[in-house]
């Protein structure tokens, strides 16, 4: 689904991602791991062309997510984007109300007005949000609460119907109560998406993925099943992580 | 134990300062809202309300009798200037926030916006000046008339008046929306516009609208400029290239020859009344519009 090669990343002189090369299964959920300033949010960042707006930003190296060359500056970003939707570490929903949230990318991308109400409702019921707020869909989204919020993202980001899904430690701004209730959703969603997480929750990783990347100082030290990650490592590195000998 | 005392006075004594000039701001408010309506009342008392609502002639100094005070020429001629120069303010400030604080780079930024907030300095003298000797012959030539001192001219005038608050606010409020917004915005596959129309604009509004209406407050409350470079006339106005003299205009003209407690007197309160009425109302309306943008937020 998404296959990085030779990919580095440079702020200004500073390299901060080092030939990864990495390929990333459909329909699977691949976590990112690794000690804070690894560069996995910088990474997951380059999948859907959010360094854009970065300025003295340098990538060299290939992405291609279902045939379309992501780094080339002929790709339409926004088609891009509308297939590589992202959740972000705090939820940040739009000041507007609940429906609003979820009818917004529908609307920029020229959806019919018929078909949004219908989108809006399946989106929110998908991210298991549509039960609480279905009396309140006009009330502002600021008033729910972050975990409902961080769904109310969720459910902006299906709702354009994207194939891959990028969430960049959807949950450490949540409690556990929420956050259980987003990994569970996150199992729910694997059917239907390619999703990539980063985290920075090891146990977060052994729940939610399929797939486990270990990375330190900019490198992909490790790639495997998650089972095998977190099981019997390979490298000495990723073993003393994930014991958490340090991080 | 002398020092503890002193201490306590000074205490005390900062603590009576600080309150005194809290009462102090309040009480000059009240009183001159106090003197315009006494004033007004005063004035109410010669002439009915209705007359000087529906009078279509401001002609007081005709003598005794026959001089009538009809507020709606001034009326329209305050409003007719403020809002033409609201229309060329407003797109060219929020164009020009938008543009300072979402393309320029911060080079640019560094310099534009200081000398934005230079052109609120110029003195209202020196603007009057500009619109004599440059915007006037400009407009005259430009579509053709006699005189180019006329309600467009005044418009620009206070455009140019009211630009600085209305970009310096608005680039505040445009720059201080969230960047985790824009990026939502442009994770849904968003183009920059649609996430400035659709998202930054809408966040900033509240702040916007502050904007807005300061320059709009600054624009009717205006005397200087419009005294210098509207025309004075006392007509009612028919369009833009009409000559106009609005509100504070004419309390600046008249007043200083204008006998005490006379009638006429009277009236120069009760327009300063209705100009004070105007601009309650617009704050207050930003206020409102403000509030129900916020409770989003």
């Amino acid at each position: 689904m998404i296959q990085i090669k030779h990919l580095n990343l440079y702020f200004g002189t500073k390299q901060v991602l080092k030939t990864i090369d990495l390929e990333i299964a459909a329909h699977k959920v691949t976590a990112l791991i690794g000690p804070s300033g690894c560069g996995k949010s910088t990474l997951l960042r380059t999948l859907n062309r959010m360094h854009d707006l970065t300025p003295d930003v340098r990538i060299e190296g290939e992405i291609e997510v279902d045939h379309i060359d992501v780094l080339s500056p002929q790709t339409n970003v926004h088609q891009l984007r509308k297939k590589v939707g992202m959740v972000f570490q705090k939820p940040n929903p739009f000041p507007k109300s609940i429906y609003e949230n979820v009818a917004y990318g529908l609307k920029i991308n020229g959806f019919a007005k018929g078909k949004i109400d219908e989108i809006v409702e399946d989106s929110l019921r998908k991210s298991y949000l549509f039960e609480e707020v279905k009396d309140k869909l006009h009330e502002p989204a600021t008033r729910l609460s972050g975990g409902q919020q961080q769904r109310l993202c969720i459910a902006r980001t299906i709702a354009v119907h994207p194939q891959i899904i990028l969430m960049d430690e959807p949950c450490s701004a949540l409690d556990p109560i929420s956050t259980g209730k987003i990994e569970e959703l996150i199992g729910e969603l694997r059917k239907d998406y390619t999703i990539v997480i980063v985290t920075h929750n090891m146990q977060q990783a052994i729940r939610v993925s399929d797939y486990t990347v270990f990375m330190y100082l900019g490198e992909v030290i490790e790639f495997s099943s998650t089972e095998a990650i977190f099981q019997s490592p390979t490298k000495e590195l990723t073993k003393n992580y994930v014991k958490g000998h340090f991080g | 134990m002398n020092k503890t005392k002193a201490r306590v006075r000074i205490n005390k004594l900062f603590r009576f300062l600080f309150q005194f000039s809290g009462l102090l701001c309040i009480s000059i408010l009240l009183g001159i809202f106090g003197m315009l309506c006494y004033n007004t009342i005063a004035f109410f008392t010669k002439i009915s309300p209705i007359d000087f609502i529906t009078a279509t002639q401001w002609a007081p100094s005709s003598g005794g009798d026959t001089s009538t005070y009809g507020l709606l020429p001034l009326l329209v001629s305050t409003l007719l200037v403020t809002s033409g120069s609201m229309v060329l303010a407003i797109p060219l400030g929020i164009g020009t926030a938008l543009f300072m604080s979402e393309y320029a780079g911060a080079g640019m930024k560094q310099w534009l916006k200081p000398t934005i907030e230079m052109l609120a300095a110029i003195p209202s003298v020196v603007i009057g000046f500009v619109g004599i000797t440059i915007v006037s012959p400009l407009i005259s030539t430009l579509f053709g008339l006699p005189n180019g001192l006329n309600a467009l001219n005044g418009s620009v005038l206070l455009a140019i008046m009211a630009l600085p608050t209305i970009i310096t606010i608005s680039e505040d409020a445009i720059h201080a929306v969230p960047q985790s917004l824009k990026e939502a915005s442009l994770g849904l596959g968003a183009t920059y516009w649609q996430t400035l129309r659709g998202v930054v604009l809408p966040t900033a509004a509240p702040g916007i609208i502050a904007a807005v209406m300061l320059g709009m407050g600054r624009a009717i409350g205006e005397t200087m400029t419009v005294l210098m470079a509207t025309g004075n006339t006392l007509a009612f106005p028919k369009s833009f290239f009409d000559s106009i003299r609005t509100i504070t205009a004419t309390i600046a003209i008249e007043m200083g020859e204008v006998p005490y407690q006379t009638t006429h007197y009277y009236a120069l309160f009760a327009i300063a009344f209705v100009l004070f009425i105007i601009t309650m109302l617009v704050n207050i309306l930003a206020e409102h519009i403000a509030n129900r943008i916020r409770q989003f937020q």
